[in-house]
């Protein structure tokens, strides 16, 4: 296979792997539609880094994976948001698949924030930030002192912090 | 400094918070500019929980509560990518949550140019910083410190806005400069027209601008000054420092945002030297050159080698 040089030339990449990256793709999701979108956007994926590529299948499986993983997540949180809105408004408030679309993108962005950090200073953040409880009520909500639920929400900031900008 | 962002952040996050926590935090903020801009960060990712509301607390908490307890069908297909990948994930993750949080930082005498997500283009002065937002009703550039070119698409349904803490910009067309410097922010337009606004002014106190206006904004007034050649205020953006019989001390002190080993100068001394012509921002040591031969000052070395520059004797 020959090496693709400095500046990738993505039609290039297209043409002598695009096939093979979506029967990749089909085995890993067992459906060609999404896997023929999902190449697509590792295509567009693909033009926007331009890295300079030793081997492109390699490369493209990568980055397809990641884009198959991105992908996965963001299907069960929309499935999760469905679910939680039917329960809730049942068929009193309409929803459209741009709405779920939105709504799934950015609880997926939220989840990335939160969802690694330990259950309690999760909780405490929740509390403060999304239920507005004052410290004290969410002191006594999580039986620890006013004080650890402060350090806790500290906690939480400097965590998304650190994703936000690691360098 | 992430920590101590991290404090304030949790002591003015209830309503508890008191306005000798707020002055406290202010007063954090001023000790250092490093201070300033963790703390604008650290606002700007609190602001992003704002929109959460009760149905998307319960679906953050039903996704976690699923992921921690079991490995699914989805999973376990995405553990066993995670395997395959090797170290892929940790990248994946922060490089989406980066790009939730888009930030562009400048180091002294680098310029750059970048387009943002919405197709808009963003020349990029030296030692700037910045965060792009877009939403389902604006796109927001806040600009912490330095200066942007903007070249902005069309979008009638999200309006694109310039905000710094002393106002903002909206672009009601195309081109324009946002400069911020000390606690002042100036704005100049170099094609079609922008509204200025400073911040927490009425509607009545902004200004709408055309090509060649600048103003500009500090301590919630707006000043308007004198008309510039659209042209040469957009310079630095194509590299150049360009001068049209200027005092050579202001070319001097911006020709000093982008070198690492500033000039010296006597401000007072050399007051009544003007200078005209274009001077390349990339080598600043040239440039500096360039400025000396055509105003006949004298170049010489101070004795840690840093340039100086004095009247010929």
């Amino acid at each position: 296979m020959p090496a693709v040089a400095a500046t990738m030339d993505v039609g290039a990449l297209y043409a002598s792997h695009g096939d093979w990256l979506r029967q990749w793709l089909r085995r890993h999701t067992r459906c060609s539609h999404r896997a023929a979108d999902l190449a697509q956007d590792t295509f567009c994926r693909v033009l926007e880094t331009n890295e300079t590529v030793r081997d492109p299948r390699s490369y493209l499986s990568t980055v397809a994976r990641r884009i198959l993983i991105d992908d996965i997540r963001r299907r069960e949180v929309e499935r999760a948001y469905l679910a939680v809105h039917a329960a809730r408004m049942g068929e009193a408030d309409h929803l459209t698949p741009e709405r779920v679309t939105e709504a799934a993108q950015f609880l997926d962005a939220i989840l990335r924030l939160l969802e690694t950090l330990p259950a309690k200073a999760r909780q405490a953040f929740m509390m403060v930030r999304f239920d507005s409880l004052r410290y004290c009520d969410a002191a006594q909500a999580l039986g620890v002192s006013e004080r650890m639920v402060k350090r806790y929400v500290a906690q939480v900031y400097a965590h998304c912090y650190a994703l936000a900008y690691a360098d | 400094m992430i920590a101590q962002a991290a404090y304030w952040a949790a002591q003015l996050a209830t309503d508890e918070a008191t306005q000798d926590d707020r002055d406290a935090c202010e007063a954090w903020c001023q000790e250092n500019p490093l201070h300033r801009l963790t703390m604008e960060r650290m606002r700007g990712i609190d602001v992003q929980f704002e929109g959460t509301d009760s149905i998307g607390r319960e679906v953050i908490e039903t996704v976690v509560e699923r992921r921690s307890h079991k490995t699914g069908r989805w999973g376990g297909l995405a553990l066993g990518l995670l395997l395959l990948g090797g170290g892929g994930w940790l990248t994946a993750q922060t490089m989406a949550v980066r790009t939730w949080f888009p930030d562009y930082e400048t180091a002294r005498g680098e310029q750059r140019r970048v387009t943002l997500a919405d197709g808009s283009a963003i020349a990029i002065d030296t030692d700037a910083a910045l965060s792009f937002r877009r939403s389902h009703d604006r796109r927001a550039v806040t600009l912490f410190r330095g200066q942007i070119l903007a070249r902005v698409t069309k979008d009638k349904t999200r309006p694109f806005i310039v905000e710094t803490i002393e106002g903002s910009a909206t672009a009601k067309g195309t081109a324009f400069v946002v400069r911020r410097d000390d606690d002042a922010t100036t704005v100049t337009v170099i094609e079609s027209h922008v509204r200025a606004c400073p911040a927490k002014a009425s509607a009545a106190d902004c200004a709408d601008l055309w090509p060649g206006d600048r103003v500009r904004m500090t301590q919630g007034k707006l000043v308007r000054l004198g008309p510039v050649d659209p042209d040469a205020a957009a310079g630095w953006a194509q590299g150049w420092l360009a001068a049209d019989d200027q005092p050579v001390v202001g070319v001097l002190r911006e020709l000093n945002r982008y070198r690492a080993q500033p000039v010296g100068f006597d401000a007072a001394a050399l007051s009544g030297v003007r200078v005209s012509g274009s001077y390349p921002l990339a080598d600043p040591d040239r440039a500096l050159e360039g400025i000396v031969r055509s105003t006949g000052l004298r170049l010489s070395r101070a004795p840690d080698g840093s340039p100086v520059v004095t009247r010929a004797k």
